[in-house]
């Protein structure tokens, strides 16, 4: 199967390095789009690296190369909304407790092997934060995992302003240094974590703050993302939050489920942390609950999922309760709105970017792998070198300029063996 | 003797596939087994690490073992052996090292007697030796530890090869013992007894170790061959000790190797001592002060082997020594030791210093010919000896017939500065290659357009190591080589452009002079640097645009910005009122040309005067040989040489004083001043001949006089600012002039080409149509630009069309900045008025390179020349063609994006 | 707090209904059953006496006094074997490095997490081995994941020492090798010098047989020398013997060596023990040891690997990223494989299960019989427990699990598990799982 799909991938780079602007089609037996039902079999046409048309039955734009995946399933490039990939050094700033027009673009190591990592996973895009050092951390950015070029990579660089409402600020802080000391930082418990919160917002709206981003997210105009993980960290932060009329994402919620039908009413979305199998404690002692996805999608709440394995973590997810079509959509589509990219990323549907998964069975599965993903219409997993012999090459080309080239899709009644 | 001890290994791995291979190949010899293919590599020389050097020979290797090993002509080859033609490199056998601790040996255990370890455990058979083997080393000694009196046994190991077992030479090679100061400061141990350790009874130091003073040192030393000469323990006894006394006894009955570590000379004494006391053979390793051992090898000869030194250099780090002070010499130097030990006859082998610097071995030894050895015999002491002091030399360490194809590819001869390791054989395997760890890359298109005219139609560009390998329709390339294909595409040299203002992130700013060296404010951060690969320029000139004459830096646009000459040409310029700036130029031209001469010639006279001294040196030799002679004979005459001497000295000085005084009247002249200083050469060569002609004639004549010393010329006064001209006026880089109304090129053309005759480029030259018979004839070329195609007298003119029309060498410059990547479309515009496309390409490729003596390097695609390529979606110059991929010194640095 | 109250219960019923079971025979209709030996079956059913199977087939009468548990389109199949771990016990490591004597049987905790964890992921055996910082680490034991006393649960007292290869941290390589070979030689010694006067005892009793009486006495004798029985010498009065004894059974190959090997390096030099002192080893590897892949394939040792069976890596010279898929590499290179699974590890989110170390497997490319067997038969015949664990076969114990669907897909749950004909595990009854997945419920 693996040189099957090699052989492919070389037939399509040649197709585009000779003349540059052909389509490329992909067939697989079935679509996962995270938008509408499921399309079986699937083609997808590729123009430009976004998504041209999508369907069943498709007439082929001629002159198109074909890259027949067989009983591979497709899905959409998963979407990771909260992470620190690729920051490079401290993702926190020490010497100051608000730092809200910090960028987190200007830390990022886009050389980074986490990237490369997350590509071989299907992750296709990522919302980056920094760190939870800070009640107000600065701002976050979307980006794609891949890319030559940063200014087409970065999706976003104003994703959203990230604060942190847990007990994270207040750790490490010592009270008994000399005041006048760079190295004391404040504070030094969680009521002086809201009190410096509070404090920001009020002078933002005062206008005191030297730059607007605060005051801006909180005229709505800038999402914000809050970290919280225990249920009374999430209470305080909806209670900050409705006294000062803005609405956070919940970043990280390991007790949400205990506040569901809360945040359901209040339409906060949550991205959920890594989920945490073992009875050992998480960072702030918190019970582990299997199902927490499950729970408050059952409540009505918007869950992604964020962390590392992210397709195993949807899997778990579905394992413990969580509807396998809701697993897909807070590994794409959810994320990529609270991210503010959905009109880019997050579904397959024309006229969004092509970023596809291959993969080479159910998704829900853990015997399931990884066999291709696709960014921007290019194949990136696996990599392409281009060190392919011109005698190899050629002939790969050939058999599919032979069979394949400017036809209709076949027709085919049945779908692979491994769909539900 | 040595497989034996590696039995261990054979037992460990007989299962194993490698194992039975190797075995297939080497014990049993069946050599219809496998069909071992024959490799012979032809070399300019082969130093067989023996004393034999071979020229122009060939090394035969088969099934990982040398063949043969002979000159070209006598060795007979059988039919399919594969050819290695490496031109004049120089073959060595892989280096042996003689110690090292890279089996982990900082971190010792605790006892500081403790025979029964063993290094083969501490060595990682899988680590990286990529480093080592790329510095020559393929067999080194591993070290069982540094900082006790007796850490174990040391063993010997290939740093490649096919299975563990063939890398294993030795596994209990010696016993190492060290006396230096490093071993004495053993750790009390606390030894818990085999379970639990309860609180009624404390844990206390179950031993508490000898060896905190040289003296208790050598008595735990003798203490414990004793207690091994008495015998060991029977087997019901202490099973420690038994086993620790068992290690001992062999080394001491077998009379295997002791490889004691003892620097200074009353540890030196000691372990001669020692070794006398129990009849051991031992390897004495870094003895700095040997005393009068040298001189009296008789007395210690018998006891030890060899003598392994330490290079005690660190490469690259300045080192210090001790002064004497007195009361107490310097130790002598590694290199003065060595000579001594090699007349008395002794083997000496080479280590580093430090683990870090093995790979530099191949320099450290090199820098013991300052010790009077030849090459060969240093060789020697990384190759033969170390292998026989070893006792691996029936596998490594020379050259022979027999022997495991390990060996170094050199390109010159071994230490020399710049030789350079090209390649590292193990066992006939390739481990480590020059050109393909730089990585090749195999670029093929439909065409190549080499620069000067030619064009392949689907061909192939090999390039390696940033530089351009081979060229055509079938191209020999390593079978590694990432291939890079562009259907349809064109493959052009990079384009050259003579006068940007991109590579320092901004304008340039600050007063520029002719000193100013502009490459060191290069910032390869620029952006515009990367816009203007995207259109296909790799190479630019940079500088000012000011009317005083400034220097232009050339260098590439690669990630990093490169350097390719700074200054690469001085850039003039003739424009306003020519009545006033021409006499100016004139004279700044003419003080640079002064200095430029008086530095030429003081080039000369340098060159002469170590002639000179060279002769002189032979001359005083034979003179004082003479005068021992003499003075043998009779006093008297001793006198009378003496006189004579004094006179000749005199005469001596007064010629020499005399060019320092010339000097200064000489910079006025142009020309003239030449013959002078030649005559003043020859006033002073007759000087330093004489005592050798002299000694020609009969013998009593050459007593009489002491040749006299050559005189070192007075290096002219130094000025930073007039520098820049010396390549100018030495005709290295091109005078650079802006010129572009008539009255101006003539009159650049009169100053520059005629009066001081310096490589002239008119830049701009917007009116070079008007004086193209001028040029023409005088063969001056113009970097035409940026107005290439210009409308004069309702008549549309395309300068670089006539300029091709006239034979006149041109070039383009676009005096841009952001707008670099636009040169070649302002060609295009000029080929669509009539510019033939073959010239504008020669123009934006070879032809520059050739204004700026680059030549050489740049410009075209051909083999030897640098990677600088564009690819083109189609030919030249055609508007639909777009720019690809662009390669600069091998590497790409601009691709158009694939999907868009 | 929470935890211990819904185990209590549990345990208690667990109790309950063994009582009964060991009383009336065990029928179990299976949808599907994977014996593991031989092929599966469609509508099997499994009898089950005495805590032993009885039989295993399709249409077998059952019996009329048999309680019957009716796992109609489920599957059944052999519990999992977990071929190491240290979690059983309360501490891994002893600090002292040279401990042959220890057993994991002192520091087996019935009620520990790892027990309960274990029954609810199938897990019915497992062999706790101390941990890999210890250069002799003690001996482990191969016990039955459920039972209140430990004593109920060995099922090999005897199962292996640990011998870590890795010194360390700033120890000295050679040192510990020294070390460990200093310890193996005495044993040796002591394993000649028994034989030899085992031998000559022998020969006295030979030449007294000689004189009268017939050869079985000489035989019976000799099987009561103390020699053949592992762990017989433990009444040993003298306690120098005592520490050896685990020593001396290991060198005669009545107890294999679990070697830990950190890095490849170390797995040329437990090939090299072996062979020297003939030892039975299983080699227990770590993350790197993929680089020896070929050594081990020759070497024909039985291999137990690291938790981690996907990582990447950077090359510190080139500076390529690399992913290194582990199971892909051994089964490459045709080595069987067994799987580590690490309670307290955040690596990845599933390697806590060995179903799911399966399913990476063969994700990569390993067929799901080889994935299955990896984690049931192969784990007991490595650990000598294959005469009673690992398939289900007549004769075996009647450790099995209930699963409901195929064992490597995602929505599959353990239904039950069973050990020694006892429901151990019922997932109906498992009010903290229940807590996990629904915590509103309460």
């Amino acid at each position: 199967m693996y040189r099957f799909a090699i052989a492919l991938l070389v037939a399509f780079h040649f197709g585009c390095g000779s003349t540059g602007a052909e389509d490329l089609v992909l067939m697989a037996a079935k679509a996962y789009t995270a938008h509408g039902p499921a399309i079986e079999p699937a083609v997808i046409v590729i123009r430009d690296g976004k998504i041209a048309e999508l369907g069943a039955k498709i007439e082929l734009p001629a002159g198109a190369h074909v890259v027949d995946l067989g009983d591979a399933v497709l899905v959409p490039g998963f979407v990771n909304a909260y992470s620190q990939m690729g920051i490079s050094g401290g993702s926190s700033e020490l010497t100051r407790e608000l730092t809200p027009d910090f960028e987190v673009l200007a830390a990022i190591d886009w050389e980074s092997r986490a990237f490369r990592e997350a590509v071989d996973e299907g992750v296709t895009t990522v919302g980056i934060s920094p760190g939870t050092d800070n009640v107000v951390a600065g701002i976050a950015l979307a980006a794609k995992t891949h890319g030559k070029e940063l200014r087409r990579r970065v999706l976003r660089p104003n994703a959203g302003l990230v604060m942190t409402l847990a007990s994270d600020p207040r750790s490490r802080n010592r009270s008994r240094s000399r005041p006048d000391s760079i190295y004391v930082r404040q504070p030094t418990n969680r009521m002086g974590v809201v009190w410096m919160l509070r404090r920001a917002i009020q002078g933002a709206r005062r206008d005191e703050s030297a730059s607007g981003v605060l005051a801006e997210a909180l005229q709505g105009e800038r999402r914000i993302y809050c970290v919280s993980r225990t249920h009374f960290d999430i209470e305080t932060i909806a209670r900050v939050a409705e006294e000062f009329d803005f609405a956070p994402v919940i970043v990280g919620g390991e007790e949400s489920h205990r506040l569901a039908e809360l945040l359901a009413t209040r339409k906060l979305p949550v991205i959920l942390g890594p989920l945490r199998t073992s009875v050992a404690a998480g960072t702030e002692q918190t019970d582990p609950v299997w199902n927490r996805a499950g729970v408050l999608r059952q409540a009505g709440v918007q869950i992604a999922m964020s962390g590392p394995s992210l397709l195993e973590q949807a899997r778990f997810a579905v394992r413990f309760g969580l509807a396998a079509d809701d697993a897909l959509r807070a590994i794409t589509c959810v994320p990529a709105g609270i991210l503010g990219i959905d009109e880019r990323v997050g579904t397959l549907q024309a006229g969004r970017d092509a970023d596809v998964v291959v993969l080479d069975g159910d998704p829900f599965e853990f015997t399931t792998n990884v066999q291709a993903v696709i960014i921007g219409g290019a194949f990136v997993v696996p990599p392409d070198r281009r060190t392919r012999e011109p005698g190899e090459a050629n002939q790969t080309v050939g058999r599919h300029a032979a069979g394949s080239q400017s036809r209709p899709a076949p027709q085919r009644t049945q779908s692979g063996p491994n769909s539900p | 003797m040595k497989l034996n001890h590696c039995n261990w290994w054979s037992h460990a791995l007989q299962g194993a596939a490698i194992w039975c291979l190797a075995s297939c190949v080497w014990s049993g010899g069946a050599a219809g087994v496998l069909a071992a293919t024959v490799d012979a590599y032809f070399a300019g020389q082969i130093w067989t690490g023996t004393e034999v050097v071979l020229d122009d020979a060939v090394l035969v290797v088969e099934g990982g073992r040398i063949v043969e090993v002979g000159s070209r002509d006598d060795v007979s080859l059988p039919a399919g052996t594969r050819l290695h033609e490496l031109g004049e490199a120089v073959i060595i056998p892989g280096l042996v090292v003689a110690e090292t601790g890279l089996a982990g040996g900082s971190r010792d255990g605790p006892e500081t007697i403790a025979p029964q370890l063993k290094a083969i455990d501490g060595f990682d058979f899988y680590a990286d030796f990529h480093r080592l083997l790329a510095g020559g080393v393929t067999t080194v000694q591993i070290s069982p530890g540094s900082n006790r009196l007796m850490p174990g046994q040391g063993a010997v190991v290939k740093l490649g090869g096919r299975s563990i077992d063939e890398r294993t030479l030795a596994d209990a090679e010696s016993l190492r013992v060290l006396l230096s100061s490093a071993s004495r400061n053993p750790p009390t141990i606390y030894e818990p007894p085999v379970g639990a350790v309860s609180v009624d009874r404390p844990l206390e130091p179950s031993k508490r170790q000898l060896g905190r003073s040289l003296a208790s040192a050598v008595a735990a030393l003798r203490a414990t061959f004793l207690a091994a000469e008495k015998g060991v323990p029977a087997e019901n006894q202490d099973p420690d000790e038994r086993l620790l006394l068992r290690t001992v006894a062999d080394y001491r009955e077998n009379r295997r190797t002791v490889r004691v570590t003892a620097s200074q000379l009353a540890e030196v004494r000691a372990a001669v001592r020692v070794a006398k006391q129990f009849g051991l053979r031992i390897l004495l390793v870094d003895p700095l002060q040997l005393g009068a051992y040298t001189r009296y090898p008789e007395q210690w000869a018998p006891m030890v082997e060899g003598v392994i030194l330490n290079a005690s250099i660190r490469p690259g780090q300045i080192n210090n020594r001790p002064v004497p002070d007195g009361r107490r010499a310097p130790p002598p130097l590694p290199w003065e030791n060595a000579r001594k030990l090699v007349d008395a006859g002794m083997r000496v082998a080479i280590h580093a210093a430090d683990d870090s610097d093995v790979h530099e071995i191949l320099f450290l030894a090199g820098l013991f010919q300052q010790g009077g050895l030849s090459q060969r015999e240093v060789l020697r002491m990384l190759t033969e000896w170390p292998a026989e002091l070893l006792g691996v030399d029936d596998r490594v360490g020379s050259l022979r017939a027999g022997k495991d194809a390990d060996f170094v590819v050199l390109s010159d001869q071994p230490f020399q500065t710049r030789t350079r390791i090209l390649a590292t054989y193990v066992s006939g395997q390739r481990h480590f290659d020059r050109d393909i760890s730089e990585k090749s890359t195999l670029v093929r298109a439909a065409a190549v357009y080499d620069g000067m005219g030619q064009v392949i139609q689907d061909a192939a560009v090999l390039v390696q190591g940033g530089l351009i390998r081979g060229v055509g329709r079938d191209v020999s390339a390593p079978l590694d080589a990432e291939s890079r294909q562009f259907p349809g595409g064109v493959i052009v040299p990079g384009f050259i452009d003579l006068h940007t203002g991109i590579g320092i992130g901004g304008p340039l700013t600050g007063t520029i002079s002719v000193q100013t060296k502009l490459g060191d404010q290069l910032d390869s951060g620029d952006p515009a640097v990367a816009v203007a690969r995207q259109g296909g320029v790799t190479t630019v000139l940079f500088g000012s645009t000011t009317s005083s004459p400034t220097p232009l830096v050339a260098f590439k646009l690669g990630d990093t910005l490169r350097v390719l000459r700074d200054p690469a040409a001085i850039r003039f310029k003739l424009d306003g009122n020519l009545t006033l700036t021409a006499p100016a130029l004139k004279r700044t031209l003419t003080s640079a040309k002064a200095y430029a001469d008086a530095w030429r010639r003081y080039d000369e006279q340098f060159k002469a005067y170590q002639e000179q001294k060279k002769a002189y040196a032979v001359a005083l030799a034979k003179y004082n040989e003479a005068k021992k002679a003499a003075e043998a004979k009779a006093a008297e005459k001793k006198k009378e040489d003496e006189a004579a001497k004094k006179k000749s000295s005199e005469a001596g000085k007064t010629a020499d004083e005399k060019p320092t005084e010339d000097k200064p009247d000489r910079q006025q002249g142009d020309g003239k001043p030449e013959e002078k200083s030649s005559s003043s050469e020859s006033a002073g060569a007759p000087d330093a001949k004489k005592p050798a002609s002299d000694d020609a004639k009969p013998e009593a004549d050459a007593e009489l006089k002491e040749p006299t010393k050559p005189k070192e010329p007075t290096k002219p006064k130094a000025s930073s600012s007039l520098e820049p001209y010396r390549a100018l006026f030495a005709g290295k880089i091109p005078a650079l002039v802006e010129a572009n109304r008539p009255a101006e090129l003539r009159e650049a053309v009169r100053i520059f080409r005629d009066e001081f005759m310096l490589k002239l480029v008119i830049a701009g030259g917007n009116d070079a149509m008007r004086v193209a018979d001028l040029l023409a004839s005088k063969e001056v070329a113009v970097a035409t630009g940026p107005m290439l195609v210009r409308t004069v007298d309702r008549r549309l003119v395309n300068l670089p069309q006539v300029l091709a029309n006239r034979q006149i060498p041109f070039a383009f410059q676009s005096r841009a900045t952001t707008g670099v990547s636009g040169l070649p479309l302002a060609v295009t515009y000029s080929v669509g008025k009539g510019l033939a496309a073959t010239d504008a390409l020669n123009g934006l490729t070879a032809n520059a390179a050739r204004l700026l003596s680059l030549e050489q390097r740049l410009g075209q695609i051909a083999v030897g020349k640098e990677a600088d390529l564009v690819v083109l979606s189609g030919p030249p110059f055609e508007l639909s063609s777009r720019v690809l991929a662009v390669m600069i010194d091998g590497r790409w640095v601009h691709e158009e994006e694939q999907t868009r | 707090m929470k935890h211990r109250s819904t185990t209590i219960p549990l345990l208690l019923w667990g109790l309950l209904t063994a009582q009964i079971a060991a009383a009336q025979p065990l029928a179990i209709k299976a949808g599907r059953v994977i014996p593991i030996a031989g092929k599966p079956l469609e509508d099997g059913v499994i009898l089950i006496r005495d805590g032993k199977i009885d039989a295993v087939g399709k249409g077998l009468a059952i019996p009329i006094d048999a309680k019957v548990i009716d796992a109609g389109g489920k599957t059944v199949m052999p519990g999992f074997v977990d071929v190491h771990n240290p979690s059983g016990m309360s501490q891994a490591n002893e600090r002292n490095q040279n401990v042959p004597f220890l057993s994991v049987v002192d520091s087996i905790d019935p009620s520990r997490t790892y027990f309960k964890e274990s029954r609810r992921n199938g897990v019915t055996t497992a062999a706790v081995v101390p941990g890999n910082s210890t250069m002799i680490g003690g001996q482990a034991a191969v016990v039955k994941t459920a039972g209140r006393y430990v004593d109920d649960m060995i099922l090999k007292r005897h199962a292996g020492l640990k011998i870590s290869l890795s010194p360390g941290s700033n120890a000295s390589r050679m040192s510990h090798l020294a070390n460990l070979r200093k310890e193996l030689d005495k044993a040796r010694r002591a394993v000649k010098k028994e034989d030899e006067e085992q031998r000559e005892k022998k020969d006295a009793v030979e030449k007294k047989n000689a004189e009268d009486k017939d050869a079985d006495q000489g035989q019976a004798d000799r099987d009561a020398g103390g020699v053949a029985k592992p762990g017989a010498s433990f009444n040993a009065a003298s306690s120098a013997e005592q520490q050896l004894a685990a020593m001396k059974s290991l060198l005669r190959g009545q107890m294999s060596a679990f070697i830990y090997c950190q890095n490849a390096m170390d797995v040329v030099q437990a090939i090299r023990l072996t062979e020297q002192y003939k030892l039975k080893t299983i080699l227990v590897l770590g993350q790197d040891c993929y680089r020896a892949a070929q050594e081990i394939a020759a070497s024909k040792l039985p291999v137990i690997l690291g938790e981690t069976l996907v990582f990447w890596k950077t090359d510190p010279r080139t500076g390529d990223d690399e992913k290194i898929v582990v199971p892909k590499i051994f089964h490459e290179n045709k080595i069987p494989l067994t799987f580590q699974i690490n309670d307290t590890s955040n690596a990845t989110l599933g390697s806590r299960y060995l179903w799911y170390q399966a399913a990476t497997a063969v994700k990569y490319g390993v067929s799901v019989e080889e994935a299955l067997e990896s984690i049931t038969l192969r784990p007991a015949k490595i650990l000598g427990v294959d005469q009673f664990v690992g398939s289900l076969e007549p004769g075996k114990d009647a450790d099995l699990v209930i699963l409901s669907g195929h064992p490597l897909k995602l929505n599959t749950w353990v239904e039950k598990t069973i050990v020694g004909g006892e429901v151990v595990y019922d997932r109906e009854q498992d009010q903290e799982l229940r807590g996990l997945l629904d915590p509103q419920a309460d």
